[in-house]
């Protein structure tokens, strides 16, 4: 205080308490990283909901896909399920087998195809392969398998019945 | 209480609100790193991590919330509040 005399005008008119202003700067990035983290915490449970949401999604009713003329042998068929925002692919194999999977490359979400010469379900972005009997990664980055949709064919019809077990695993 | 032991309360309440920071930004970095686990785990199409990285988070939360509780009553009791 006894400094004050010598202040020149303007820091007495418009005094800084240094000090003060340093921690309350401080205090007030404290309570900002703290509504941060509620947003990390409100994050992963975006995370939960959604999980939630798609295990209601598995009990979905059965669906139906196509009659089995629809496909032939080394055929595709393009289809929705369980909702109609999720792409899915039913294939005819070259013993005539059915197997129907999500279309969606489990690496980045790239729309996969078959190639009937070798087995395969192929995404084009980053060369994917997944085996299209199984779902099981062949080569390139996918880190799982493609979840594969359970199937019933009765009196000559193909239906979705839900999810296999690797989905989940 | 005189202008020295004032300036010595003022240091302290500094030092103390930045080594609460410091513990909140290390809990803040590994929330982003749980957060960065259940993303990455949802984009593989697996469901399993999300709940145990949301009650992880959540549990960090807390700590941060009894920290800022800290920061407060260090402001209560310098009369800031």
């Amino acid at each position: 205080m006894e400094n004050e005399a010598k202040k020149p005008k303007w820091r007495k008119d418009f005094p800084v308490g240094w000090n003060d202003d340093n921690y309350i700067t401080r205090r007030d990035f404290t309570r900002f990283l703290v509504l941060a983290s509620g947003a990390m915490a409100a994050g992963n449970g975006y995370f939960v909901l959604r999980r939630s949401h798609e295990l209601a999604e598995d009990q979905t009713p059965r669906t139906h896909i196509a009659t089995m003329e629809e496909v032939p042998v080394g055929g595709v068929k393009l289809f929705r399920f369980p909702t109609d925002n999720d792409p899915a692919i039913l294939i005819r194999s070259a013993d005539g087998e059915f197997a129907a999977f999500r279309q969606r490359c489990t690496h980045l979400s790239c729309p996969v195809t078959y190639s009937h010469g070798d087995g395969a379900l192929n995404c084009p972005c980053h060369n994917g392969s997944f085996d299209a009997a199984t779902g099981h990664v062949r080569s390139g980055p996918p880190p799982s398998p493609l979840p594969k949709i359970a199937l019933t064919i009765e009196n000559g019809a193909v239906y979705a019945t839900g999810w296999e077990k690797e989905k989940t695993s | 209480m005189n202008k020295m032991e004032k300036d010595v309360r003022s240091a302290q309440r500094t030092q103390a609100i930045g080594v609460v920071m410091i513990f909140i930004i290390v809990i803040l970095l590994m929330q982003l790193w749980l957060l960065t686990i259940a993303s990455e785990e949802f984009l593989a199409g697996h469901r399993a991590m999300a709940l145990p990285t949301f009650l992880a988070s959540a549990g960090c939360l807390l700590v941060n919330l009894w920290l800022l509780r800290y920061v407060n009553k260090i402001d209560r009791d310098s009369g800031l509040e």
